[in-house]
C-alpha cells in the first residue's frame, strides 16, 4: 500500500516537471475589427512546431519564433530557464464563435500538444464614438420579485472602455433599507473582457453582496456610486519635432452612480404552516443525529438537529421540539457553518439539544417535522428528520434540578378560599421600613436625652454651684436694676434687704428675730465655715455704712458690693448643700 | 349608630360575597376551557382590591393550558409570595421552566440560605416580630435608664441586633414580594 502511494507521489511530482505547451490569447471575446495576439510558450526548447489550422482567421503576421535563456544563481545553485514562444498576430474574418485547435512541437523527441481554446468573436463598429461613457457603473440582480425571506445577490460593477485609464477610486459604502446583507469577497484585480455593443470594455466586479428581504413591499436597492479620477488631455506643451506633441494631463473628477433597483418583495403565501419557521430556499434538508441509543439514567445524550441549504440558513433560529418529558433539556447550541455564495447563502446550522435521561424506560424522539417556502414555485414544502428511539436503563438516580412529578398530576383549580385587600398589603409594605427606622430614631433620642442628663448630672460641684447662682441672681434682682439706675441709696437698701431676706427663707428666721447673732447661731447650726460667716457681716457691715457715708467712686464701691454679695450667697449655698 | 353599621355590614359582606361568586364563576369557565374569559373574570376580582393566592394560582393555571408559560410562571409566582406554603404552586414554576427550557438561575450559598430564612414567615409575622421586638428594647432602655433598672447592656445590644436582622429579612421579603406583586 505504502508502495503505491510513493509511486503516486512520485509520479505527482514528475508531471509537475514536464513540460506543457502553452496557449494565450490577449482578446477574448473579440471583436471582428480587432488585431489578436495568439501566443505559443514552452518552458523548453522545442522544435518541429505544427502550427494550428486559423482558417477563421486572417494571419496577419507569424508564426514569430522567439527563443530566451536566462541563468539564475540562487544560494551559490545555478539554473537555467529557456523559453520558446511563437506568436501570431490574427484578425476574424466572420463573427462567430471558433475554435483554435491544439498545436503541437517536439521537445526531447516527444510531442506536446497545446489545449484547444474556443474564440468568440463579436461584430465591432467602426466609429469608435467618443461621445458615448468611456466609464459606467451597472447595478446587477438576479431576480426582480421575491419572497420575504428570499435572498438575491447585488453585484456592482464598473465598466471602464479600452484605452481609458481610471485613478483614484473611492467607493461609498451602501446601507440597504429592509435588506439584511451579507458581503461576498471581491477581487477587484480581477478583469473582464466584455463587449457591449461593439465596443470593448473591461469590466471590474466591485462590490457582490447577498440581500435578504426582511420585509415585504417594494423594496429598494440603492443605487452604487463610485467616484474615479480620469486622465486626459490638457493642454500642448511642447511641439518636438522628433518625439511629437507633448500635452498635460489633467486628471478630472468623476462621480458615477448606477441607477437604483426596486424589488418587489411578496408576502409569504397564506395559509402559513405552524412548522414554517421563516426559511425561503430552492433546496434544504434537515437531518438529526444521536451520538447514543441506550443509556442509562442521569447520562446524557446529545441530539444534533443539522439544516443544510441554501438560502436564508444563516437566519434560521431554533425552534420548539417535543422532546419526551423523560429527559431533561437544555438549551441549544447553534454552530454556524454557513458561507455567503455567489447568489445565496449556504452551508450547514447545528442545533445541538443536550438531553439528560431521568426515567428508565423506552422513548422516542418524535421526528421533526420542517416546513420551508420554495420560491420557484411558491408552494411550502415540507421535510421531515428521523425518529428516534432510546432505551434508557437503571443507572444513577437522577436528581432533577427542580422536582418535576407534577407532570403526572391533574391540573386541578384551587378553592375560593378567602381574600386580603391589596391596599392592605401595599400600606404594610409601604410603612414597615418607616415604623422600622422611626422606632430605631426613638431609642436614640432616648439615649440621646438620658446621655446629656447624665453629663449634667456627672459633676455635682458644677451642678451645686449653678443651682446656688440661680438664687442669688434672682435675691439680687433689684439690686441689679438700682445698679443700673444709678440710684446709690436704694441699692444698698436693697443688698441689704436680699441678704436678709435670704437668711430668712433659708433659715426660717422670723423677721423680728433678725440681727447678727442671730446669724452667728444659725451658721452654727448648719456648720457653715467661719470664713462665710464673716464675709457675710462684713458685706452687711458695708451697706450699712456706705448708705450713710459718702463716697467717691460709688459705682466702682456699688459693682464690687454687688459682686461680693453673688459670691457669698453663692458659697453659702454650696456650702449647704455639700453637707 | 345602629343602622349604620348594619349598612357597613352588609357592604362589607355584599363585597366579599360578590368576589366569591365571580371566583365560581371563574373555576366555571376554566372549565369549559374558556381560559381568556376566566383570567378576565379573575382579574376583575384583584380590581376590588381584593386577592388571593387561589386567584393568581387558578390565573396562572389558564396561562398554562393557554401554553402561555411565561405569564402562567408569573402568576404562579405571585401565588406563592402570598402563600409560601402552596407547594404545588412552586411545582408549576418548575414546569414552567421545563417548558420554557430555563435553568434556574445559580444562586450564591448565602442568597440561598438568605431566601430560605427569608421564605419561613409571612410578611406580616416578620413586620410583628420586628415591631414587637422595638417596643420591647424601648421599654427595656426606658426602665433601665430612667428608673435605674439593672439591665446588662449585652441584653440591649442583643435584641437591637435581632430587631435590625429580622427588619433586615422583611424588608428583603418585602422588596422581593413588590417586584412580583407589581
Amino acid at each position: 500500500m505504502k508502495k503505491i502511494l510513493l509511486f503516486f507521489i512520485l509520479l505527482n511530482h514528475l508531471s509537475s516537471f514536464s513540460q506543457e505547451l502553452n496557449v494565450i490569447i490577449n482578446k477574448n471575446p473579440a471583436l471582428t475589427n480587432e488585431v489578436i495576439t495568439l501566443q505559443f510558450t514552452i518552458n523548453a526548447k522545442g522544435n518541429d512546431f505544427r502550427p494550428p489550422s486559423l482558417s477563421n482567421f486572417h494571419i496577419l503576421s507569424g508564426p514569430n519564433q522567439g527563443f530566451s535563456q536566462s541563468y539564475s544563481n540562487q544560494n551559490g545553485k545555478t539554473t537555467r530557464e529557456i523559453k520558446t514562444t511563437i506568436s501570431y498576430s490574427i484578425q476574424a474574418k466572420k463573427v462567430g464563435t471558433y475554435i483554435i485547435p491544439s498545436a503541437s512541437v517536439r521537445v526531447n523527441g516527444k510531442n506536446i500538444k497545446s489545449k484547444v481554446l474556443k474564440v468568440k468573436v463579436e461584430k465591432g463598429t467602426e466609429t469608435n464614438n467618443n461621445n458615448s461613457t468611456n466609464v459606467y457603473i451597472k447595478l446587477i440582480t438576479n431576480k426582480s420579485e421575491i419572497f420575504v425571506g428570499e435572498q438575491i445577490s447585488s453585484i456592482s460593477k464598473i465598466y471602464i472602455k479600452n484605452g481609458t485609464n481610471i485613478q483614484n477610486s473611492n467607493i461609498p459604502p451602501i446601507t440597504y433599507n429592509g435588506f439584511w446583507e451579507d458581503e461576498v469577497k471581491v477581487n477587484t484585480n480581477k478583469q473582464k473582457r466584455e463587449i457591449i455593443d461593439g465596443v470593448a470594455y473591461t469590466s471590474i466586479k466591485f462590490r457582490h453582496s447577498i440581500l435578504t428581504s426582511q420585509k415585504s413591499g417594494e423594496l429598494y436597492i440603492p443605487s452604487s456610486k463610485m467616484s474615479v479620477s480620469i486622465p486626459k488631455r490638457g493642454r500642448l506643451i511642447s511641439n518636438h519635432p522628433f518625439f511629437g506633441a507633448q500635452y498635460e494631463t489633467i486628471l478630472s473628477n468623476v462621480n458615477l452612480s448606477s441607477k437604483q433597483k426596486t424589488i418587489k418583495v411578496k408576502k409569504l403565501p397564506s395559509p402559513i404552516p405552524t412548522t414554517f419557521h421563516g426559511t425561503v430556499s430552492e433546496n434544504f434538508t434537515i437531518k438529526t443525529s444521536v451520538d447514543k441509543t441506550t443509556l442509562k439514567t442521569s447520562e446524557a445524550i446529545s441530539f444534533k438537529v443539522i439544516f443544510r441549504g441554501e438560502g436564508n440558513i444563516n437566519m434560521l433560529e431554533p425552534f420548539d421540539i417535543q422532546f419526551p418529558r423523560a429527559f431533561e433539556i437544555f438549551e441549544p447550541t447553534i454552530t454556524d457553518k454557513t458561507f455567503t455564495g455567489n447568489y445565496s447563502t449556504n452551508g450547514t446550522k447545528t442545533f445541538e439539544y443536550i438531553l439528560i435521561a431521568r426515567e428508565e424506560g423506552n422513548f422516542e424522539i418524535d421526528e421533526i417535522d420542517f416546513t420551508y417556502l420554495n420560491p420557484t414555485t411558491g408552494k411550502y414544502q415540507n421535510i421531515k428528520s428521523k425518529k428516534h428511539s432510546f432505551k434508557i436503563e437503571k443507572g444513577k438516580q437522577y436528581f432533577p434540578i427542580d422536582s418535576s412529578q407534577i407532570n403526572q398530576q391533574k391540573i386541578e383549580l384551587l378553592e375560593f378560599n378567602g381574600n386580603s385587600k391589596i391596599s392592605t398589603r401595599i400600606l404594610l409594605y409601604h410603612w414597615f421600613p418607616k415604623l422600622f427606622w422611626g422606632g430605631i430614631l426613638i431609642i436614640l433620642i432616648i439615649y440621646l436625652t438620658s446621655f446629656i442628663q447624665k453629663k449634667r448630672n456627672s459633676n455635682p460641684e458644677h451642678t451645686k454651684r449653678r443651682k446656688s447662682t440661680k438664687i442669688a441672681i434672682k435675691r439680687l434682682k433689684n439690686a441689679q436694676l438700682c445698679l443700673n439706675t444709678n440710684d446709690f441709696d436704694v441699692f444698698f437698701e436693697e443688698i441689704e434687704k436680699s441678704l436678709w431676706g435670704y437668711l430668712t427663707d433659708k433659715f426660717g428666721v422670723k423677721s423680728s428675730e433678725l440681727s447678727k447673732e442671730t446669724i452667728d447661731l444659725h451658721f452654727n447650726n448648719s456648720n457653715i465655715d467661719n470664713d462665710f460667716k464673716n464675709k457675710f457681716i462684713e458685706i452687711l457691715n458695708v451697706c450699712e455704712f456706705s448708705r450713710y457715708s459718702p463716697s467717691q467712686n460709688k459705682n466702682k464701691q456699688m459693682q464690687e458690693t454687688l459682686n461680693n454679695a453673688k459670691e457669698i450667697i453663692i458659697k453659702i449655698e454650696s456650702n449647704l448643700s455639700k453637707k | 349608630m345602629k343602622p349604620l353599621i348594619f349598612i357597613l355590614f352588609v357592604i362589607f359582606h355584599n363585597n366579599s360575597q360578590s368576589a366569591e361568586r365571580l371566583f365560581n364563576k371563574a373555576d366555571s369557565l376554566f372549565n369549559i376551557q374558556n381560559f381568556e374569559e376566566a383570567i378576565s373574570t379573575y382579574s376583575s376580582i384583584l380590581e376590588n382590591n381584593l386577592e388571593s393566592s387561589e386567584i393568581y394560582y387558578n390565573m396562572g393555571l389558564c396561562y398554562f393550558q393557554m401554553e402561555e408559560f411565561e405569564k402562567a410562571k408569573n402568576q404562579f409566582r405571585k401565588s406563592t409570595t402570598l402563600n409560601p406554603k402552596l407547594k404545588i404552586a412552586e411545582e408549576r414554576i418548575t414546569q414552567c421552566n421545563n417548558k420554557l427550557l430555563k435553568q434556574k438561575r445559580p444562586q450564591l450559598l448565602t442568597q440561598i440560605w438568605r431566601n430560605k430564612i427569608r421564605n419561613l414567615c409571612t410578611v406580616t409575622s416578620w413586620v410583628s416580630i420586628t415591631i414587637l421586638l422595638q417596643i420591647l428594647l424601648t421599654l427595656l432602655i426606658v426602665s433601665k435608664l430612667f428608673y435605674n433598672k439593672k439591665i446588662p447592656n449585652t441584653y440591649l445590644i442583643l435584641l437591637l441586633f435581632t430587631s435590625i436582622l429580622f427588619y433586615y429579612f422583611g424588608s428583603s421579603l418585602i422588596i422581593h414580594n413588590t417586584n412580583i406583586l407589581s
